[in-house]
């Protein structure tokens, strides 16, 4: 259901009739435009770790950044828009420090994260101001121990054991539900999280990798993770990804095989078929060429005998004709010679009867 | 980027920060708001008398004692960074009432800072100073106060209140060390500051200052300093009433910022004379 | 003075004694009773004692109206904490905020303040807030016009990881000498034990507090059921 053009769409301070705020939902899909941002609570603490798109190849290592102290014993990574991030990491160091001079003691985890949520609330309220388009993701390590807030730009807030917001939200969301958490130190947890980081990154084009972390290796405060570690990390992560191409690489080569033989077989099967079908019709034209000869040799049979008899009858009709002609003859004779005496030359007969007998001969000799 | 908490503005009074540093109208406002410093942003309001609403327009009277007090601070600079010492004793009047108040601190890896007069004063003043670490903590750029920085914001700091006739009843001696440099500087309580090689703060300045301008070289060993330190010490023992053998020594250098255990130093009462000092002096009292 | 009314016109003060010591797993508080404007004891029952929550208690000294006040804005704020926190303050809060409004306001007010508690996280702990507003956390502390008189007994007696029987006993006889020898204190011994397990108040007569050098036992009525 869109809220395009039908006017709900506007400001915060109006519902769709379908009790949508639709400005809420815009920012939500800010974040969820963004890169990748995940965090882990491990036994012994918290690992952040953001995945930057390289908005220009001039673009500074390590700037853009995307975690932030916030107190010495919490900090926050966003996602989304980076402007509205900073706004919010200002509003959260601003809480932690008022708290602490106020109460003595750090701002625990669960505090901080219903003020910031109750401060991104404020902006989905009000006519004149929009929402942050930032999800933000608290980690703190206090009395209470190590925890992982989520604050979301509508302005709820949860505690999560591990999650992820941004592009490759669900598949990240997978790969850290099959993580062993409550097992896993922090150590471990940034290479974790580097592999998910690698491989729910779906562009061809590069990224560059943010992590932060508050743990005891950390001494309990929110820094980035050391260089050395986070470098380690990431190679773990680029060589976990080449890993998982080749073994489907591997898989695509096996399936290729596996067609072949598939296809080879076939080619075999069809071409026996062929064969038989071809010796089947060889078989048949044989027989039926057989039969026609017979058949053949039937018919010149008849027609020999019906020439026979036609010859005959032509003999007959012959004598007849020349039975009949004897007294035409003679009379021509006599008008021959009478002819002779005035020059006129007769029609040779006996050339033309020959002529005609070896004809019928021909035919009847292509029988063998 | 992120502006500074209005408690330091508030401190360090108008006009000392710059602008920038508070780019926005809500800022601004904020900044005015009446303990605004103290204002949690959610939950109850903090509870602070405006003594100028309370004075009912009349000059404001500031009657102010120190309560619980520390005695001196001596700093001494050395080969390798600075050498800071006290005793731990918070005192109320004479009554020596809390002996294991730590009067030396450490502001970050470069400096470490340590006072005498009023605690509760200083305390206000660490957590200025924490505040400002925490910042840079926070930034996460790399940079943070030299020991020069905290020096400076700490006469800012002391020298505006007094002139709000309301002093932070103190006197600081800031150590650090940066640059390959030792640093070493003070600040009283109405603003007075200088650097030196050697410092110290009120009856430090007449029992162990003397000592210190025949000892001290720049160039000290750090075992030639902390045995200069500890005579120091030891002198302001015999000769400050407010006083107890119970000191730490905080160490300045490239490696960082240490502060020693508490611990006690061997004195000498074995003079002959001491036993019976009228002795060779009859009538005497 | 001339005998007269003079010093009912004085400031309600609590000149007192009033202490605080942690043993292995809690807190032990004690306080006399005794509030005078003057010479004259304004309440000779008065309660010094006071809880800012379930577990944290505060011992007042100073100007009874000044600590009353206080205390009441550090019960209301730490109401507040206590709901945004979703659990009991921290002993330690509860000392920040009382200090906080001493210090802010220490040209205003009269009182030095004990606050002391359990809670999960540190457990039993002893905070001092004497009269400028500084903060120190403390194994034990005294504090009031009595305090001086007995800085001595304390050193002696207190040591770390007593039971709470013997902190008890620690805190009712160092409260009685210091009401031995201090005008302004006197009255009854109120003590306050704050461990995991709870509050236990008890409440020690006037007739029955151990007597010192110089003193004479109250003779004991046979014990009568009041209505």
């Amino acid at each position: 259901m869109s809220g395009i053009g039908s006017g709900y769409d506007l400001s915060t301070s109006t519902f769709s009739p379908d009790g949508r705020v639709f400005q809420t939902d815009y920012a939500q899909k800010a974040v969820d435009n963004s890169g990748t941002v995940i965090g882990i609570r491990c036994k012994d603490g918290v690992v952040l770790g953001a995945e930057k798109q390289l908005i220009s190849k001039m673009l500074e290592s390590n700037s853009n950044r995307r975690t932030f102290p916030v107190d010495r014993h919490a900090g926050v990574a966003c996602a989304g828009l980076a402007a509205d991030g900073r706004a919010i990491v200002s509003r959260a160091m601003a809480e932690a420090n008022n708290y602490k001079s106020f109460y003595g003691d750090p701002i625990p985890g669960h505090v901080l994260a219903e003020r910031l949520a109750t401060y991104t609330h404020l902006f989905n309220m009000y006519w004149s101001v929009r929402p942050f388009g930032v999800s933000t993701l608290l980690a703190s390590y206090g009395k209470e121990g190590p925890h992982l807030y989520l604050v979301e730009p509508s302005g709820t807030m949860h505690r999560y054991f591990g999650t992820a917001v941004g592009k490759g939200r669900q598949g990240a969301k997978n790969e850290i539900e099959k993580l062993k958490l409550e097992e896993m130190s922090c150590r471990e947890g940034i290479t974790a999280v580097a592999k998910i980081l690698h491989q729910v990154h779906d562009e061809e084009k590069g990224f560059e990798m943010e992590l932060a972390w508050i743990c005891e290796d950390s001494g309990r405060q929110f820094q980035r993770v050391p260089q050395q570690l986070a470098e380690e990390a990431e190679a773990a992560a680029k060589a976990a990804r080449l890993e998982n191409q080749e073994q489907a690489l591997g898989k695509l080569d096996t399936s290729l095989a596996e067609l072949r033989q598939e296809l080879a077989a076939a080619a075999a099967e069809l071409r026996q078929e062929l064969a038989e079908q071809r010796k089947e019709l060889r078989q048949e034209l044989a027989e039926q060429s057989k039969e026609l000869a017979e058949q053949r040799k039937e018919l010149c049979q008849e027609l020999a005998e019906q020439r026979k008899e036609l010859l005959a009858a032509v003999a007959a009709s012959e004598a007849r004709v020349a039975a009949a002609q004897k007294p035409l003859v003679d009379l021509v004779t006599a008008a021959m010679s009478a002819l002779a005496d005035s020059n006129i030359q007769p029609l040779p007969h006996a050339a033309r009867q020959e002529q005609e007998e070896a004809e019928a001969e021909a035919c009847s000799g292509s029988d063998s | 980027m992120l502006h500074r908490p209005p408690s330091h503005s508030a401190a360090i009074g108008p006009g000392a920060v710059p602008c920038l540093a508070l780019p926005t109208p809500a800022a601004l406002e904020q900044r005015q708001q009446l303990g605004a410093a103290q204002a949690p942003s959610c939950g109850a309001e903090a509870f602070t008398v405006d003594p100028a609403a309370l004075a009912g327009g009349q000059p404001r009277k500031h009657t102010q004692y120190p309560y619980v007090t520390g005695t001196s601070v001596l700093g001494i600079t050395y080969k390798d960074g600075v050498l800071l010492a006290s005793d731990t004793l918070g005192a109320y009047g004479s009554t020596k009432r809390y002996k294991s108040f730590e009067r030396l601190r450490k502001v970050n890896d470069v400096c470490a800072v340590g006072a005498s007069g009023e605690l509760s004063d200083f305390q206000y003043i660490m957590r200025l100073l924490e505040e400002l670490s925490d910042d840079d903590f926070c930034m996460d750029d790399g940079h943070h106060l030299k020991p020069h920085e905290v020096h400076s914001y700490l006469c800012r700091v002391l020298y505006n209140r007094r002139n709000k006739f309301d002093p932070l009843w103190n006197s600081i001696v800031v150590g650090g060390f940066y640059g390959g440099k030792p640093f070493l500087g003070t600040v009283g309580m109405i603003g007075t500051n200088y650097t030196d090689e050697h410092v110290a703060t009120g009856f430090g300045n007449h029992l162990a200052r003397p000592l210190m301008r025949e000892k001290h070289r720049p160039d000290m060993s750090e075992e030639e300093a902390t045995a200069l330190m500890h005579e120091c010490l030891k002198v302001c023992y015999y000769r400050d009433k407010n006083s107890i053998n119970k000191f730490q020594l905080a160490k300045v250098t490239a490696e960082g910022v240490t502060i020693s255990e508490p611990f006690a130093l061997e004195t000498d009462w074995n003079y002959k004379l001491f036993a019976n000092p009228a002795a060779n002096a009859p009538g005497t009292w | 003075m001339d005998g007269g009314l003079h010093d009912l016109q004085q400031a309600v003060s609590m000149g007192t004694t009033i202490m605080a010591a942690s043993f292995d797993g809690g807190v032990v508080m004690g306080a006399d009773s005794r509030t005078s404007t003057g010479s004259y004891v304004a309440n000779r029952v008065t309660d010094k004692i006071t809880p800012l929550t379930d577990s944290i208690y505060i011992c007042r000294s100073g100007s009874a109206a000044d600590t009353q006040n206080l205390s009441r804005y550090v019960q209301w704020f730490l109401e507040q904490h206590g709901m945004e926190l979703g659990e009991e303050p921290a002993v330690s809060t509860a000392a920040k905020l009382a200090q906080e409004m001493a210090y802010q306001n220490k040209n205003f007010l009269q009182a030095g303040l004990i606050v002391a508690g359990w809670d999960r996280h540190d457990g039993g702990s002893v905070y001092a807030i004497p009269l400028g507003g500084t903060l120190v956390k403390v194994p034990f502390t005294i504090g009031g016009s009595g305090s001086a008189y007995i800085y001595g007994l304390c050193d002696k007696l207190w040591r770390p990881n007593m039971t709470e029987e013997e902190c008890h006993a620690f805190v009712v006889k160092a409260v009685s000498h210091a009401m031995a020898r201090d005008g302004s204190s006197g009255g009854c011994i109120r003590t306050v034990v704050i461990s995991k397990d709870g509050v236990k108040r008890s409440f020690l007569p006037g007739d029955r507090v151990p007597v010192a050098f110089g003193e004479l036992p109250a003779p004991q009525r046979q014990p009568q059921v009041q209505a």
